[in-house]
């Protein structure tokens, strides 16, 4: 073992050693800070046992000083004083592991190169990712095993918004797996854009990073954490809901091109029963709506055929048609009960239409549809529907491109960013629920590689704590057995407390930002300890604490200044011309 | 409703510290006030550049009182285990006062010629010292006398012709000093100035001083006035001595100082029962020493364990000053 960090200080021996925690004196040349790691051996009889710990607070005081005017007597050259400066060390490894109190007078090291190692436990994991950078300005490295599914899986990440740490988060995390050697071929990303139009540029150089002063630098900490290629994401598929009016456009702003517009045709409306995903509120739940939406939604699927001559339209058959939905041969538009239907308007109008004629509820004919729910609950969900088929306006036509999921997405690119911002909060919902569940329909047929990491924010909205909805039921599902099957969630919330706890406690990497103080106390922040609970409360921009399941301490990690454009301002201008030349030709 | 003006100064202390009044002083030296050619006032120092200080204080601490019996001799020999520190801070030269120099020393003595060797204990080492009378007030003296010793080679060590040194207490070591030594003395045990002469004392205003005065053949002294309990009476008079072999100028240019630049290191009376007298660095100095010289608990369990291997001898290490090491420590 080499010790070739410089002593920084001395083991306290005023107030007991512990073998979780310590105080050290530092040394009147040597200063140690918040985080920093640093190594103590200890000559046990028994053998000698080197203990590391992580710098948790640092404290100075005036020793001889009992009184608070005593300062100014110092500071006046009256009293005599020793200026006195201490670190508190919260203990992370006993190496080896016997658990005993360093010795008080023992001189503390700071934890450098192979003891910075196994102060981090990388010597422990078989495969890492650097995923930002310690106090000291070295990689922080987190264990693959826990971040992929191998051993655990899935992120939570937490802080208040605006100070950069989420969505930052999140992207330093995917881009550095997209750098990562053995992982870049094995990872493909559905990232959810609910904020501006920020992310549908990430694919491009950041301006202010080439501007920076310290673009030297702020490049030699991007290539210390591996990355290969130092600007945007190399390889995006933007996709953003059909524009009201102009369904072949995109609905956003301030990017066009390279932007396709998703959504989904009637067809695959009907057979994958997307009509779930109009009823996610909580309170549809509880109601007797659910059961209504169940029964149309089984009906539409049993007598749904494709109709030959109209692509992507759903045709409804008088009654059930056997077999396999996907399998049912088209029939000709005069064979149909119902239909064409080339959106979600008409198959809405009909679907009101049926439930809400007198004569087919009083015969008993309209009992498969609604079976023996009230007229009260039926009228309810038409008013449902209706609205929802004004909110989803575009989204579901015959012509639509769906976001391709599973072996579809062989050939696309392995970051699929798809922009939410304008669309209702309820079609928000609609997209977010329909893709959580295609993508881990198609884990559950296909294989675990590529790994499908999911990047989500807002998950209180998706995954509250209280209530239950089919997106809730889909990302406990996936918190429960996707890193098994190849889907990892990095979910992102301002409150992990406002979050469903099957969903925060699954997640095998913890990371938080900037807290709010209240929050900071809840049980959901137990992996912070006291002190860096407090610091949680004055995390910078940029910077955030990573607890992991091989590393028993949380740790602070800073991610250095993008160099992809997480805004349009922030787009190089090359970025710009180009998108001047598309819009303008 | 008396009289505003026949009213009272009253100067309080804390009786923890012994009387702050008591006419049976045992120095009974002369006092002369003819020395200083001035008329008998209170003087005020002409304002000059603060220079530096440096403030020297000793402590004691008995730790465990023997009682040595041989086997051929019947009358057993009373001894004693302590500890003795001196230190020394030096103030005014830059931005803050430190703690320069700190010593502390532990020796064993008992009666008589022979020196009593106590084996290391822990990390408590004894010095084996002779050299004490056979009465009963005989091994206090000593423990003092050493502790004198402490403070007076700080004295010499860190005197310089521009330094003014303080010593805690009488010059009753230092004497013969010929460096610019001045003692301090908080208590007044012996009123020296009579009558008219007195009443000047009372009339003393802060960074005032009286006239010197002899007091027996080898020291000048005279009073000051430190700030912080009023001004009437003798609340916060302090009085300076200094060494009378340094010669009449020189004493007085020391006094002048010492006036001038005490009086910004004046106790305070919430912090320190001894204030203003006892003055800021003094007493940092002292809880540092006291401190320093570590636990007495402690100190009586290693003599006790000590105390098993111990040996008297009759070569007597003499009677040398406890020695302090070349290097000087910084601060504490």
């Amino acid at each position: 073992m080499t010790a070739d960090g410089g002593p920084v200080g001395v083991v306290l021996g005023h107030q007991a050693a512990s073998s979780q925690s310590f105080q050290v004196g530092i040394d009147e040349d040597a200063s140690l800070e918040v985080d920093d790691l640093v190594a103590v051996t200890t000559p046990d009889p028994a053998g000698e046992v080197t203990t590391y710990g992580v710098v948790t607070e640092a404290y100075a005081q005036l020793e001889g000083a009992s009184m608070p005017s005593d300062t100014q007597a110092y500071t006046a050259g009256q009293m005599p004083a020793q200026l006195v400066r201490t670190a508190e060390v919260q203990v992370v490894r006993v190496d080896p592991e016997r658990w005993i109190a360093p010795h008080p007078g023992v001189v503390a090291r700071r934890a450098r190169g192979e003891e910075r190692e196994r102060a981090l436990y990388e010597d422990t994991m078989t495969r890492t990712l650097a995923m930002g950078l310690g106090r000291d300005g070295l990689p922080i490295r987190l264990d693959l095993d826990f971040l992929d599914g191998t051993k655990g899986g899935h992120v939570s990440i937490s802080g208040i918004s605006g100070v950069a740490t989420k969505t930052s988060t999140a992207l330093a995390l995917v881009r550095l797996l997209l750098a990562h050697p053995d992982m870049r071929r094995r990872v493909r990303v559905l990232i959810f854009n609910v904020k501006g139009e920020d992310l549908l540029h990430i694919d491009r150089d950041n301006r202010r990073y080439a501007e920076r002063p310290d673009r030297a630098d702020l490049d030699a900490r991007w290539t210390a954490l591996g990355l290969d290629h130092i600007g945007g994401f190399p390889d995006v598929g933007f996709w953003a809901p059909p524009r009201p009016g102009a369904p072949g456009m995109p609905d956003c702003e301030t990017r066009l091109q390279d932007v396709r517009v998703f959504g989904w045709t009637p067809w695959r409306f009907v057979t994958e029963g997307l009509l779930r995903f109009c009823f996610t509120d909580a309170s549809d739940m509880r109601s007797q709506l659910s059961f209504v939406e169940e029964r149309v939604r089984g009906e539409l699927l049993r007598r749904a055929v494709p109709v030959d001559g109209y692509p992507g339209s759903v045709g409804l058959m008088p009654g059930p048609v056997p077999g396999d939905p996907e399998r049912r041969t088209a029939r000709q538009a005069g064979e149909l009960a119902a239909g064409p239907f080339s959106d979600l308007e008409g198959l809405v109008e009909w679907l009101v239409e049926l439930l809400g004629d007198d004569e087919l509820m009083r015969t008993g004919d309209a009992r498969p549809w609604v079976g023996n729910a009230a007229a009260g609950t039926v009228g309810a969900f038409t008013r449902r529907l209706q609205s929802a088929a004004h909110r989803l306006r575009g989204l579901v036509r015959s012509d639509a491109m769906a976001i391709p999921r599973g072996e579809a997405a062989q050939n696309e690119p392995p970051v699929a960013v798809v922009h939410l911002t304008r669309l209702h909060d309820f079609a928000q919902r609609f997209v977010v629920g329909t893709l959580l569940s295609q993508t881990f329909a198609a884990k559950e047929r296909g294989t675990r590689d590529p790994i499908e990491f999911v990047v989500l924010d807002e998950l209180n909205k998706y995954a509250p704590r209280e209530g239950s909805s089919p997106i809730k039921e889909t990302l406990i599902d996936i918190a429960q057995r996707g890193r098994s099957l190849g889907v990892i969630l990095v979910g992102a919330q301002q409150q992990a407390s406002l979050v469903a706890p099957e969903v925060t406690q699954n997640a095998a990497v913890r990371i938080t930002g900037r807290l709010d103080p209240a929050e900071a106390e809840r049980s959901e922040y137990g992996w912070l300890n006291p002190a860096t609970r407090a610091r949680a409360r004055l995390l910078m921009q940029g910077r955030v604490l990573v607890s992991q399941p091989s590393v028993p301490a949380p740790l602070a990690v800073e991610f250095p200044f993008p160099p992809w454009a997480t805004a349009a301002g922030e787009v190089a201008q090359a970025g710009r011309a180009q998108d001047a030349i598309a819009q303008f030709g | 409703m008396p009289d505003p003006s026949s009213r009272l100064s009253i100067h309080v202390a804390d009786p923890g510290y012994g009387p702050g009044l008591d006419a049976s002083e045992m120095d009974a030296a002369d006092v002369r006030t003819d020395v200083e050619p001035v008329a008998w006032a209170p003087l005020r120092p002409r304002a000059r550049p603060a220079g530096e200080l440096l403030f020297i204080d000793g402590a004691q601490q008995i730790e465990a009182w023997l009682t040595v019996s041989q086997a051929d001799d019947p009358r057993p020999l009373a001894g004693v285990a302590f500890a003795v520190a001196a230190g020394a801070v030096r103030a005014g030269h830059g931005d803050r006062a430190e703690v320069v120099d700190l010593h502390v020393r532990r020796a064993a003595i008992c009666e008589g010629d022979r020196c009593l060797h106590l084996p290391p204990a822990g990390a408590f080492r004894w010095d084996p010292r002779a050299g004490s009378g056979r009465d009963p007030f005989a091994l206090a003296r000593r423990v003092g006398q050493m502790r004198g010793e402490l403070e007076l080679q700080l004295a010499e060590r860190w005197a310089s012709p521009e330094r003014l040194i303080v010593l805690d207490g009488r010059l009753s070591f230092v004497r013969d000093t010929h460096g610019p030594v001045v003692g301090a003395v908080k208590s007044h045990h012996r009123i020296y100035l009579e009558g008219e002469y007195g009443m000047v004392v009372s009339r003393l205003a802060v960074g005032e001083r009286t006239p010197l005065f002899a007091i027996g053949e080898d020291r000048l002294s005279w009073y000051q006035r430190l700030p912080g309990v009023g001004e009437g009476g003798w609340a916060g008079i302090l009085r300076g001595e200094a060494p009378r072999a340094l010669g009449l100028e020189a004493a007085r240019t020391l006094a002048d100082r010492a006036t001038a630049e005490l009086p910004r290191y004046a106790g305070r009376p919430h912090r320190d029962p001894r204030a203003p007298q006892n003055m800021v660095p003094i007493m940092t100095l002292e809880g540092r020493l006291r401190h320093r010289m570590g636990d007495r608990k402690l100190a009586l369990r290693a003599v006790r364990q000590a105390a098993a291997g111990a040996w008297l001898e009759d070569a007597a290490p003499d009677a040398a000053p406890l020695p302090v090491p070349a290097a000087l420590t910084a601060a504490a």
